[in-house]
């Protein structure tokens, strides 16, 4: 990454060039759906399904090669480097982790797109297509969100989308049932989560993380929740509408239905995509702006957010691991898997609560989020596959795969070993990286939630017999029927890129590492640095945000004034 | 402090709803109440009543309607901008052609997949 920085532009055209990716896929979604009532509209499904996948596919790569630009130097300029950006008035961020993740979901997204018309399941092509673009705009803002309301619209707009996505194969009655339940949960937890962050706004006074965090750190330290109320509500309240995103228990209730009733790629959206993006989001809400909330300054035990973090993601990893060992359908099997690594990765997200060192910790939460976006990705290309050709995807239809795909097969292993987490593959070093930050949280090193970390390591443990019998079922079966009758080239690449990203980052884990460490720095920079926001460079910026900042810092400093004295009532002079 | 600040908000939530409410109060002090079985009946603008109050409506209804809210959320944002537009300048200019030609897609997608074709 080149360490100069990049000539200044006219700031507003910067700024416009730095959201290009995102513009153009907004834009490549109407001309998809456009098409396809323009052009194809007697044709068969199959047939469009097929063109619609590459006019779309096509789209996706221009946007990889404007994203591509903010890593590498190129003739528009807009290179990032390690300065910390932020654009249109300080809602969204421009630096290396919006960076390099939107490369990394416009890749899952191109694999997607290539996965998606090899199985007719739907005959709204031209709305699958607009939809999932769109939805992915909505990704990328939510990684590059750096405000409560930017947030909150991007998640409502990505979760809009995929609702509909889950429910698009009209043909079956689970499908409508997935996006019904996809669309109720979601929708009162988009409620309970809008309120706690009007609550975060009525303690602060302001929505952007950062003057978020200043509010709520002050010049005390972090003070956990020890008696504060409201924010106790609050942080409760946007936990809720999290948890449902990121299907943690004990609101995960609508992730193995959504994802057995919707197609395959759907839910591969579902469960990779929006996935990534919800962690980032959940990472900075948390992390970042409610930072002084996460616990007392080096005691991860106090009053705060960490503990019912800490308590969720225990709750994740066992229920998750639990009833996947009793699944017969493939994607309800991946759902509950779903479930449990969501509580692996929480365990970084508590450890960048209170962490000394947060940035490892979410570069940890980063790397494997991405590892095992790409492998369940390709899980459900299998999904897809076995869907397509058998009309179910149960356990049992695996039977066999083995001897008459073997190189999928093998491909299909190695993502399963992966996901249980053995070496050496990805899986392995993104799990040692989130259970090694989580034991150096406390304070001068001492060992702390030793406990989640040890029930992390049992779990895995449990996850590995699940994962075996999907191996069983390929290779110490025997072929039943027609199973992998085909090879369409669209499960393919999901397979294969999948199955070389588990290999490759797991035999060089520094070439992802370096990347997402970098990104994670600029994500958690501190309050201090105002994110380049100056009224005279920036001309969204019209409202005196150093006003909001100090006044919040003044009603934070007179809570803590208060909340200390209750504490100790019998200090004098109190 | 903080309150003083939502007081307008409080007298114009107390107006709305006295307003609503005093009509029905004078209606009861003031008006001579005579009823009969005829009067009792739902008001159905005038006319008989017919049917159950349970019946379908057909799908298109809403297709209407939700082309009509197009329309609709496209007046309120219009209305504003144009009384205040000789001091927004090009760039709002530019927004507002954004936001047009959106709901043209719009309309034109509805309309080449067959919502405005009753059926």
């Amino acid at each position: 990454m080149p360490t100069t920085t990049p000539q200044p532009l006219v700031p507003l055209a910067r700024e416009w060039l730095l959201i290009a990716p995102e513009l153009w896929l907004a834009l490549w979604g109407l001309v998809v759906l456009l098409a396809d009532v323009a052009f194809f509209r007697d044709a068969p499904s199959a047939r469009r399904a097929r063109f619609l996948g590459i006019l779309a596919l096509d789209g996706t790569l221009i946007a990889l090669l404007l994203a591509l630009a903010r890593v590498v130097p190129s003739p528009l300029g807009i290179e990032l480097t390690n300065q910390d950006y932020s654009i249109f008035g300080g809602t969204l961020a421009a630096d290396p982790s919006t960076a390099w993740l939107s490369l990394a979901v416009l890749i899952l997204l191109s694999l997607l797109l290539v996965l998606s018309p090899t199985w007719d399941f739907t005959d709204h092509w031209g709305e699958f297509f607009a939809l999932v673009l769109w939805s992915t705009v909505a990704m990328l803002l939510l990684i590059a969100a750096e405000e409560l309301l930017t947030l909150f619209l991007a998640l409502e707009t990505m979760t809009l989308c995929l609702y509909v996505i889950a429910a698009l194969e009209r043909d079956r009655k689970r499908s409508s049932e997935a996006g019904l339940k996809y669309f109720v949960y979601g929708s009162v937890a988009s409620a309970f989560f809008l309120f706690g962050l009007s609550l975060i706004f009525g303690l602060t006074g302001t929505t952007r993380l950062h003057a978020v965090r200043e509010a709520l750190v002050g010049s005390a330290g972090s003070l956990g929740l020890e008696g504060n109320i409201a924010g106790s509500v609050a942080v409760l309240l946007v936990l809720v509408g999290l948890g449902f995103k990121l299907a943690a228990v004990p609101f995960h209730a609508w992730a193995p239905d959504t994802y057995e009733g919707a197609p395959a790629p759907a839910a591969s959206w579902i469960a990779t995509g929006s996935k990534l993006a919800s962690f980032v989001a959940a990472t900075k809400i948390l992390a970042v702006a409610l930072g002084g909330w996460a616990a007392q300054t080096g005691s991860p035990d106090t009053p705060g957010w960490a503990l019912p973090v800490a308590l969720i993601s225990a709750a994740s990893m066992t229920l998750g691991n639990l009833a996947a060992l009793s699944q017969r359908n493939f994607k309800r099997l991946l759902a509950y898997s779903s479930i449990a690594q969501a509580g692996y990765v929480l365990v970084g997200v508590v450890a960048a609560g209170v962490s000394r060192d947060p940035a490892r910790a979410v570069g940890a939460v980063l790397f494997y989020m991405v590892t095992y976006s790409f492998a369940t990705l390709g899980a459900f290309a299998v999904a897809a596959w076995l869907a397509r050709d058998l009309g179910t995807d149960e356990l049992d239809d695996l039977d066999g795969l083995g001897r008459r795909r073997p190189i999928m097969a093998l491909c299909l292993l190695v993502l399963m070993l992966s996901l249980i987490g053995l070496p050496p593959f990805a899986g392995f070093f993104g799990k040692l990286a989130l259970f090694m930050s989580a034991l150096e949280t406390g304070e001068s090193g001492r060992l702390s939630l030793t406990w989640l970390v040890a029930l992390g390591l049992i779990n895995s443990a449990i996850s590995a017999y699940y994962y075996v019998r999907v191996l069983r079922a390929m290779y110490l079966r025997p072929a039943r029927g027609d199973v992998g009758r085909s090879l369409p080239s669209g499960v393919f690449w999901p397979l294969t890129v999948g199955a070389a990203v588990a290999l490759f980052f797991g035999l060089i884990p520094g070439a992802l590492f370096e990347p997402m460490q970098a990104a994670a720095v600029p994500l958690l920079a501190s309050g201090e640095d105002p994110r380049g926001l100056s009224p005279e460079t920036n001309p969204f910026a019209t409202r005196p945000t150093e006003e909001d900042a100090a006044r919040a810092r003044e009603l934070r400093r007179q809570q803590i004034e208060q909340g200390r004295q209750r504490l100790q009532p019998g200090t004098p002079g109190a | 402090m903080i309150l003083s600040r939502y007081l307008f908000i409080g007298i114009l939530l107390l107006f709305a709803v006295g307003f609503a409410i005093a009509p029905l109060i004078l209606v009861r002090l003031v008006a001579p109440a005579r009823r009969g079985s005829f009067k009792q009946q739902t008001y159905e603008c005038g006319v008989v009543t017919t049917g159950e109050t349970w019946v379908r409506f057909r799908i298109q209804y809403y297709l209407f309607a939700l082309l009509f809210i197009v329309f609709d959320i496209e007046t309120v944002f219009l209305y504003p901008w144009a009384a205040s537009y000789l001091n927004l300048g090009w760039f709002a200019l530019i927004e507002m052609v954004v936001f047009l030609a959106l709901l043209a897609v719009g309309l034109a997608y509805a309309w080449a997949r067959g919502a405005l074709r009753w059926l």
